[in-house]
């Protein structure tokens, strides 16, 4: 028979065996081959305005060197083609640090190519189109009640070029103005129209939740009028201070700035057990992006 | 098909009757305990014409109309030789076990000469051999066995998931008597569902699959429950580092009713909260148990019945203990919070064993199977204004999913010659799969939401149908040939898909053969999972119309020899083509949920070819094997990696297991295993880099953006550091005036590898990028202590006192 001392020494065992079984972390040696750095061109040019180029290198991915270091400011040499006027610029030293500003200004439907060299990397190239701009025609907005939640009814309206492909994106910005600071952030929304593409703004359970942007294209409506329904949490419900303002935002993207920002967004969503995500890139033998965007915006 | 079919089976049913012969039939049991004897030997020494029991002991054998001497052996039991003259046809034979110490030691191999069975790649483990090896926590776990032999991998540290020839854990049917098991592990993994004193034995399938089995691609575990002693009472436990199980079994009516309960609870969480409830007002832990009962009753030497049951839990909860706060007016609050997460599965079988004749046996099962995991949490707030009635604010949750399935199966085996043993049946599984429903409760004073929504419960039917024929050619060539077919019907989709299965085995002389074997397998169940860990959360889905059933090609061939000193060797080369696999698309893991699965996940195929090798010494004191494979294991998907082919997580090119036992003497015994494995493929970055400036939402608008981008070449191309480790245990053993005790002592992970459970890119200590590794499991020393009442020596004890 265990008598109480036993027992007693039983549960200190007990304890202590328990006590053992622990996590540990620790730094690993990295036995892979350590890859060379590419030039990284990130050129996401917009309508209407100058010529935009950000020149950097990539780095390994243990490499600890510091973000100041990446910008390729001069040993460059950027050259830009304006491939439907046959136009050609070039800069061999950036305008500030990364960004290497052209004196031409973005125009729609235009072909765009840009070539970079440098003596210590692989020179890249890409090429774009650019596309028409798409107003916003109309925004009515409506207070609703769903779910005994008070939320604001958007209905936006506007013409999609039928000669594109394009690519939308929506956002709502609400700005408030707490005695004398201005604090903008996005009013989360969501839709049911089956040419939102967002992904991931369904829960598991069927319900939708908001997000902080609409992403759409143009497969079902090209060259229409689209009409677009979306809701979001009505910031005025309980307060209707004066000086809040919302912006609703159209974004008009090519394609390559779309699959862009998807991957972007779906990068920025992973949890360690996600499969990896592979960053759409259409720079030959570098990184980054080279697309385009024009915007339409009303304030409400 | 259906043509093929009907001519092969009138053919064996023809070759019953061609000629004048006798049947014997019976059913081989052990005299100690009345179960059955699986796999046993009954051979007519005159005719040297001889079969082997089924899984349920019966045996039946057609000899020419003449007297016979039967020779009925089984390893570690005394063989016999009975003469059974013209006219005496029923033989029920009782096999006592063999009195000699090495008798014991067969540790892990067929019950039939490993070079004489034409099914490769299958292997019986023996429940008394695994409490030899060393255990870890002092719980025996049969399934880290099964991962000691060759073709069979783990999914790393602390896994009880099985990566079988290539296949992922969902591959596996994992078969709890007859009846199918989802989520075969506690703990996250760390242990299995099965409690081993309550398992009689069980059986491992990796290739050359006889047709009776179906519905997964890579692998079938057969697992048994123990019967029941129809002789005596056995009253055993164990008292280990964080569980203890006890197991009563015994005769309610003797020879004729028996019943086998046991039961296991993990005790960490008894122990800690009262100081946890004492300190912070909390109570919160984590518990398992499981129970497994059996009940079988012997109407007549015909009809025999078994009810069997399995209930698991594992359960984390906190709950918070009510405290109260008061306002200046009077007003109190009585705050109450409480949130559980719980998952286990259920099962349940009906068995009847009918003897319809003597060369006909029949078992038919109704099974039911369930696995459920629920979360759920409440907050409660009552509230007591001065002079007005109590208010209630409420707010609960809860998300319920799991599988549900009910079937009915009726297995046949025909023996209408020694020299073929017919199978054949059929089975309908009626399959509920519940997704994930959600339900809540807001109460607000009078105002109250009840509400539940969520993915709709979707219904399958599964049916399957197969004849299979164990065909003795000649002396030197053994053949299973068969096919196994089934139908999956769901939301007005249907598939049915044909399998033929063909396994052989060519006696190259009396001590060596060689073994080939082909067979397709269809699944129609997927699991969403991409942690291999083996979460509760994994979630168990049909096939659609968009997503088709996995569709695996295994081929196989193998030397077997034996050698000195009961030794045997085994060669053996597989290659499995595995189509329709689902793996979650670009970023998407199970974290992320969706109404709609099917677009979160993405179909593809994938490889798997190698090699093993196993060398298995079963008799003597020294015991044990040592199994190696080779292999490679590969993946594509059009929509991953570029659509190129890909190595898949848990290929590992080397895997060295060793496993050794020693008899030292009557009182001690002792345990090794090693254990080695290339490590696990990952992705790692290749380089990083910025995100373009003007990204829309880059500064703050929106989520997942991220400065930092990274680049990677190809999936699963950085291997994490190889996995060894050792552990040693021994046994000692005391005979004690109540029966026996074994006090078990046992190193895990000797010499403190600090193995990766996974690897990411981090930071290190001083902030810098770094490349970090999780491990879990250091040197862990464990004890437990088995004890089993004897009732003969305690009424033999009993009695000699009174004689005094």
């Amino acid at each position: 028979m265990m008598n109480k001392f036993s027992l007693n020494r039983l549960a200190a065992l007990l304890f202590l065996s328990a006590a053992v079984l622990f996590s540990c972390e620790k730094e690993i040696d990295f036995k892979g081959d350590v890859s060379e750095p590419r030039l990284v061109l990130n050129a996401l040019v917009e309508l209407d305005s100058t010529f935009r180029v950000h020149l950097e290198r990539s780095r390994f991915f243990l490499d600890n060197s510091p973000q100041s270091d990446l910008a390729i400011a001069s040993g460059a040499t950027v050259v830009v083609r304006n491939l439907t006027t046959n136009d050609t610029y070039e800069m061999t030293q950036s305008t500030s640090g990364s960004l290497y500003e052209f004196p031409f200004v973005v125009t729609a439907n235009t072909n765009y190519s840009i070539e970079v060299s440098h003596p210590d990397f692989n020179a890249i190239s890409a090429t774009t189109k650019t596309l028409s701009a798409v107003p916003i025609i109309s925004i009515d907005t409506s207070s609703i009640l769903q779910n005994n939640e008070s939320r604001l009814r958007f209905e936006l309206k506007f013409n999609d070029p039928a000669a594109d492909e394009n690519f939308y994106l929506i956002h709502v910005e609400l700005q408030e103005v707490y005695e004398t600071d201005t604090f903008s952030y996005p009013l989360y929304i969501t839709s049911s129209d089956p040419a939102i593409d967002n992904s991931g703004n369904t829960d598991i359970d069927g319900s939708t939740y908001d997000m902080p942007y609409l992403a759409l294209e143009d497969k079902t409506f090209n060259g229409g009028t689209k009409t677009l329904v979306f809701t979001g949490y009505n910031p005025f419900a309980w307060s209707s201070d004066p000086s809040s303002k919302l912006t609703v935002k159209l974004t008009n993207m090519n394609k390559e700035t779309f699959l862009y920002l998807k991957s972007v967004n779906l990068f920025g969503q992973q949890d360690i057990f996600s499969e990896p995500v592979k960053i759409f890139s259409n720079i030959l033998e570098g990184f980054g992006i080279f697309g385009f965007m024009s915007y339409s915006e009303i304030e409400l | 098909m259906k043509k093929f079919s009907a001519m092969f089976f009138f053919l064996i049913f023809g070759m019953a009757f061609s000629q004048e012969k006798r049947t014997i039939s019976g059913t081989i049991t052990e005299a100690k305990t009345g179960e059955k004897v699986v796999g046993a030997i009954i051979v007519d020494t005159l005719s040297k014409k001889g079969v082997g029991t089924n899984e349920y002991g019966f045996y039946s054998l057609t000899l020419p109309n003449e007297n016979a001497v039967l020779r009925v052996s089984f390893y570690g039991m005394e063989t016999q030789f009975i003469y059974l003259p013209v006219g005496s046809n029923i033989l029920n034979v009782t096999l006592d076990e063999k009195t000699t110490t090495t008798s014991e030691v067969v540790i892990v191999g067929n019950q039939n000469r490993e070079i004489e069975s034409s099914n490769s790649g299958s292997i019986q483990i023996q429940m008394d051999k695994v409490e030899k090896l060393p255990i870890i926590l002092g719980e025996k776990d049969i399934m880290r066995v099964v991962q000691l032999l060759p073709g069979v991998k783990t999914g790393g540290e602390a896994s009880s998931g099985l990566y079988v020839r290539g296949g992922s854990p969902d591959q596996n049917l994992i078969l709890l008597d007859g009846v199918p098991i989802y989520n075969a592990s506690h703990l996250f993994g760390f242990f299995s569902t099965f409690n081993s004193d309550a398992i009689s034995g069980m059986t491992l399938i990796k290739g050359g699959f006889p047709a009776r089995y179906g519905g997964r691609a890579s692998s079938v575990l057969d697992i048994r429950m123990k019967e029941g002693n129809m002789k005596h009472y056995n009253v055993e436990g164990s008292v280990g580092i964080i569980a203890s199980r006890i197991m009563v079994e015994g005769p309610i009516k003797k020879d004729k009713t028996s019943f086998a309960f046991s039961a296991r609870r993990t005790y960490i969480d008894l122990l800690y909260r009262p100081f946890l409830i004492a300190a912070e007002n909390v109570d919160a832990g984590y518990f398992f148990h499981d129970v497994n009962m059996k009940l079988q009753h012997k109407i007549n030497d015909k009809h025999h019945l078994y009810a069997s049951g399995y209930f698991g839990l594992d359960r984390v909860f906190v709950k918070e203990r009510p405290y109260n706060s008061y306002d200046a007016d009077g007003t109190q609050y009585k705050y109450q919070s409480q949130s559980r997460l719980e998952w286990g599965n259920r099962i349940a079988a009906l068995r009847w064993n009918y003897k319809i004749g003597p060369k006909l046996f029949m078992n038919t099962t109704a099974t039911y199977s369930r696995y459920k995991f629920n979360v759920g949490l409440e907050d409660r707030t009552e509230i007591t204004r001065p002079n007005q009635s109590e208010e209630l604010q409420l707010f609960s949750f809860g998300l319920n999913s799991g599988i549900e399935d009910l079937g009915i199966k009726s297995d046949f085996t025909f023996a209408p010659n020694p020299n073929h043993s017919v199978r054949f049946g059929f089975s309908e599984t009626y399959h509920t799969f519940t997704p994930g429903i959600n339900y809540f409760t807001i109460q607000d004073g009078g105002t109250s939401v009840d509400s539940t929504f969520g993915s709709l419960k979707q219904y399958s039917h599964e049916l399957s149908y197969y004849i299979e024929d164990d065909w003795k050619i000649s002396n030197n060539i053994k053949i299973n040939v068969g096919v196994h077919g089934s139908s999956f019907f769901t939301n007005g989709k249907s598939y049915h898909i044909p399998q033929p299965r063909v396994s052989a085995n060519f006696k190259i002389d009396e001590k060596s053969s060689i073994k080939a074997g082909a067979s397709r397998m269809a699944q129609y169940l997927h699991l969403l999972t991409n942690t291999g860990i083996g979460l509760p959360t994994d979630l168990w889905v049909p096939a659609t119309d968009q997503i088709k059933p996995i569709d695996a090609f295994q081929v196989s061939a193998g030397y077997y020899r034996e050698l000195p000193k009961n030794m045997v060797v085994s060669v053996e080369g597989y290659y499995k083509k595995m189509n329709n696999l689902i793996q979650y698309r670009e970023g998407v893991s199970f974290i992320s949920g969706s109404q709609d699965w099917q677009s979160r996940v993405t179909a593809g195929q994938g490889w798997a070819y190698g090699a093993e090798v196993f060398l298995e010494k079963k008799e003597g004191k020294f015991t044990g094997w040592i199994g190696y494979t080779l292999s490679w294991s590969e993946r594509q998907f059009d929509e991953l990696n570029f659509g190129k082919k890909f190595f898949h997580r848990y290929d590992q090119r080397h895997d060295l297991n060793i496993a050794l036992t020693y008899d030292l003497n009557e009182t001690w015994d002792f345990g090794m295993v090693f254990v080695f494995g290339t490590g696990n493929a990952i992705t790692l970055p290749t380089q990083n880099y910025s995100q373009a400036p003007n990204t829309p939402g880059y500064s703050g608008f929106g989520w997942g953006w991220s400065p930092q981008l990274s680049n990677f070449d190809q999936m699963n191309d950085y291997r994490v550091p190889s996995y060894h480790r050792l552990d040693l245990g021994a046994n000692r053993k005391k005979d004690t005036q109540y029966g026996h005790s074994v006090l078990s002592i046992s190193v895990y992970n000797v010499y403190n590898r600090l193995n990766p459970f996974y690897v990411y890119q981090g930071f290190n200590t001083a902030g810098n990028n770094a490349l970090m590794q999780v491990s879990l499991f250091p040197i862990i020393p464990s004890v437990s202590w088995k004890f089993q009442f004897d009732f003969d020596k305690i009424k033999a004890n009993k009695n000699a006192k009174n004689d005094e």
